[in-house]
């Protein structure tokens, strides 16, 4: 399944390099990763095969994983040429991150490479 | 957790809100979990979430409401209604805005979600929210995507009038004079209908604007059965008209056809006397233009020849009714009938279908709406029109497309003006209508569709301007 980043996201994905951020080898892929099965499990109401996955609650809860957890923040202020702004900024950043991590958890599932 | 299910079932609002703080708390504890990993000993690190949370703006509220309306979506919320019972603000603003959107063609939903990098999978509906997730409900970017993804346009997003035509060329000298005296006095041009007429019509530039409200009364029997009486209840219609000296056309600017039919009567009092019918009658047009429709004629002129002098460049036909059958089956027949046909898609004049039924079938093609461009470069823009041949009278519409209303009253103007001009002189151009009927009749013998559109193809801009003129001395249809 391919999953494309929304495209009001993806400046953010880019100039925050999101991508590698979620690479790094200390990067806590298994929590999130599970964390995105998980939420694929319980936000599916529906058991039709038509139905595309709710993506974007699954991004939501790692939205919210990712302001709790600290690191992206941390990671924005050290980058140092992005600032966290204000609550909608903020928002859009953990949600760029958040839509990186479940593209990355797609790519491991088509490649065996997860879980 | 409930168990999954095919079928949506209904959750009461605060059940729901219930799951989402388990998910937040879920997510907590992943968090916890997730620095656990980093950091091994959690003793060992400072409480990070709680130096977070002192540089970081609270974002809890916003993913809580993108978590609700996740789950709402996979199931059916049933939610406290307010005082009076009414629909909570919030929903009902987010609704409206899914609404709008899923007004929008599917293919055309799915290709503006895909140009927003949004999942363009699933039905109408659940595109729809995520479009307006994108765009965060905001109402004006959501009535911009609607304005500009109109394939058909409507009088309510638009410049709309309806073209009568009349006996008589228009005297406004007669017509002011007798407005005059009309002025504030009703007339009755049926049973139980009035027409009263406006303030003082206006006057400017050889064009006379004018009104009146059409009061349509129902009446019914009441009261008790030892003691009945008679009941009525009054509808009243807002009709406004546009007349130009010396023109044979009667511009109905607001009112629906039945109003302005009903308002006969009054108008004649004016010296204004409806045609009852549009003059397309069989003429000498040559070659294979002769075995169209005179409908179809006349509508192809429009597109081929008088589009382009109108300022509207590459036409895409989107929608095209053909009338199958002249009766107006006002009165219910047990016989089985198909009346008219009504295609939608893309460049439908360059389909093998609907040239068959042009250039095989001789039928009629009454209806078409396009997108158009008026404008080149960085000026370019697109807007749908819709042209319209009813029994006795002619519609132009033109959509707003994606700019202010300014921008397309001016292309408005111009197709009434052609349009007009057709109904009163013909085709303007027989040869090039003489061109496309042959490209209809080869590509109707075709097994299969273009792969691309070509039938407007030399849109006669090169062609002398003096043909399209408006008033030219053209072919006539009329018997």
């Amino acid at each position: 399944m391919r999953i494309r980043i929304p495209g009001h996201l993806t400046e953010k994905v880019a100039a925050l390099a999101l991508k590698g951020w979620v690479k790094k080898k200390d990067f806590p892929r298994d929590v999130y990763f599970r964390t995105v099965d998980d939420g694929l499990a319980i936000l599916s109401r529906r058991d039709d095969p038509d139905d595309p996955p709710p993506l974007e609650g699954v991004v939501a809860m790692l939205a919210y994983m990712l302001d709790r957890e600290g690191e992206l923040n941390e990671y924005v202020v050290a980058e140092g040429t992005h600032s966290i702004g204000d609550a909608k900024n903020w928002e859009d950043i953990c949600s760029a991150a958040g839509w990186v991590i479940v593209q990355a958890h797609a790519l491991a599932v088509s490649k065996g490479e997860w879980p | 957790m409930s168990e999954r299910s095919a079928e949506q079932e209904v959750v009461p609002i605060e059940d729901l809100v219930a799951e989402v703080d388990d998910l937040l708390r879920l997510a907590d504890e992943r968090a916890h979990e997730a620095r656990r990993a980093r950091y091994g000993d959690p003793t060992d690190q400072p409480d990070i979430s709680y130096r977070a949370a002192e540089t970081t703006p609270d974002i809890t509220g916003p993913l809580r409401d993108r978590l609700l309306a996740s789950l709402s979506a996979e199931v059916i919320p049933a939610m406290q209604a307010e005082p009076g019972g009414q629909i909570a603000e919030w929903e009902l603003d987010r609704e409206v805005a899914k609404k709008a959107l899923v007004g929008i063609k599917i293919s055309t939903l799915r290709r503006v979600a895909a140009e927003m990098r949004v999942d363009k999978r699933g039905r109408a509906d659940q595109i729809a929210e995520r479009l307006a997730r994108a765009f965060r409900y905001d109402a004006e970017q959501i009535a911009r995507v609607v304005l500009e993804n109109e394939e058909e346009p409507t009088p309510e997003r638009g410049h709309g009038e309806r073209i009568f035509p009349l006996t008589e060329p228009v005297d406004l000298a007669t017509c002011v004079e007798r407005l005059t005296v009309l002025k504030g006095r009703f007339v009755r041009v049926a049973v139980a209908r009035w027409f009263v007429f406006g303030a003082k019509p206006v006057v400017a530039e050889g064009t006379l604007r004018f009104a009146g409200t059409l009061h349509t009364y129902a009446a019914w029997v009441t009261g008790d059965p030892e003691h009945p009486t008679l009941g009525s209840a009054p509808t009243e219609q807002l009709v406004e008209f546009e007349l130009t000296e010396g023109s044979r056309a009667l511009r109905v600017l607001r009112g629906s056809a039945p109003a302005v039919r009903a308002a006969a009567r009054a108008l004649a009092a004016v010296g204004i006397r409806l045609l009852g019918r549009l003059p397309t009658g069989r003429g000498a047009l040559p070659g294979r233009a002769a075995t169209l429709d005179p409908r179809t004629a006349l509508m192809l002129d429009l597109l081929y020849s008088r589009l382009p002098h109108a300022g509207a460049r590459k036409p895409n036909l989107t929608v095209a009714r053909f009338r199958l059958s002249d009766e107006d089956g006002a009165d219910e027949d047990e016989r089985p009938s198909l009346r008219a046909v009504r295609f939608e898609g893309q460049h439908l004049l360059d389909s093998v279908t609907a040239c068959r039924l042009i250039a095989r079938e001789a039928r009629a093609l009454v209806d078409a709406s396009l997108l158009v461009s008026v404008g080149e470069g960085d000026g370019e823009a697109r807007f749908p029109i819709r042209l319209g041949f009813e029994r006795d009278h002619t519609v132009v519409l033109t959509g707003f497309g994606r700019l202010r209303s300014e921008a397309s009253a001016g292309l408005h103007a111009a197709l009434v003006e052609q349009v007009e001009d057709a109904v009163e002189s013909g085709v303007a151009d027989p040869a090039r209508l003489e061109t496309l009927a042959e490209r209809i009749e080869r590509r109707a013998a075709e097994q299969s569709d273009a792969e691309q559109a070509d039938m407007f193809d030399d849109e006669g801009e090169n062609d002398a301007d003096d043909l399209l003129a408006p008033g030219h001395e053209a072919q006539s249809l009329e018997d």
